[in-house]
């Protein structure tokens, strides 16, 4: 899946200038959580696409009965409905789409879109990590290889997990995209940074 | 039947809260948009899309007022 994970990515564009990258840091992977993970949304809103067909049906209904004065009100409703579900639908993308994981040689950058007009970025020094775990579970995330990304810190986490409490910190990225390759890249760049690369 | 004119207001209303949402969207995806990713084509789909609704919904109207 090479475009859910850039690589040999440009850090001087201006785009990036929001991370405030570390002087010498640099952009190794740009991780865009998996489509997969967006498919409980559009599926909900694809249903909900299918309402004004049941309001067309429904008029059609009061047509034959002689009350078609209804329809041009039916017709402002349906084409506000669909203004709505299409908005609904863009906002949803942008909140699944914007949320990005950056891997630089120094650091794990979580970029979290919160709605619209709420952006949160959580951080991670990858010498403060201890484990890294993929967890891929299920038909989907088995056949479609994303799956759940847990990184075990020696300092605070960003747990949305309730099973992992405790001092330490945990980072639970959900829908990442090949999970365990993530997982192998970020301990072995711990070990390029802690210089444990040749003691192996 | 003509539409009255308290529907064609709250219709306008509507429109204008909508498009007020979506030009903040627009100003989101241009701020954190990446080089070479997706986002100004899906920006520019949703925008047709969004359009071709406001066009046909405004082409009625004005053939039932």
């Amino acid at each position: 899946m090479p475009h859910l994970i850039e690589e040999n990515i440009n850090a001087d564009d201006e785009a990036f200038l929001y991370l405030n990258l570390h002087p010498g840091e640099r952009i190794l992977f740009i991780v865009r959580h998996h489509w997969a993970g967006f498919l409980g949304t559009l599926v909900m809103i694809l249903g909900m696409g299918l309402v004004p067909v049941l309001i067309v049906m429904a008029a059609g209904a009061l047509l034959a009965q002689g009350l078609g004065n209804v329809i041009p009100i039916i017709v402002l409703f349906i084409s506000g409905f669909f203004i709505f579900l299409l908005t609904f639908l863009f906002g949803a993308w942008i909140n699944f789409y914007f949320d990005i994981v950056f891997i630089t040689n120094k650091r794990i950058l979580n970029v979290d879109q919160k709605g619209l007009l709420a952006r949160g970025t959580s951080e991670l020094d990858l010498r403060q990590v201890q484990h890294v775990s993929a967890q891929v579970e299920g038909f989907l995330q088995s056949t479609l290889d994303y799956g759940t990304l847990v990184i075990e810190t020696a300092g605070a986490g960003t747990s949305d997990d309730p099973t992992r409490p405790g001092l330490q910190g945990y980072f639970t990225i959900h829908d990442l995209p090949d999970p365990n390759r993530l997982a192998r890249t970020i301990i072995e760049l711990r070990h390029t940074l802690l210089g444990e690369n040749d003691q192996t | 039947m003509e539409l009255s004119r308290t529907v064609l207001l709250g219709y306008s209303l509507f429109l204008a809260v909508m498009l007020l949402v979506n030009l903040l969207y627009f100003l989101q995806v241009y701020k954190y948009r990446l080089p070479g990713d997706a986002s100004i084509i899906v920006l520019t789909i949703h925008i047709i899309l969004l359009l071709s609704i406001i066009a046909a919904t405004t082409f009625y109207i004005g053939g039932v007022s």
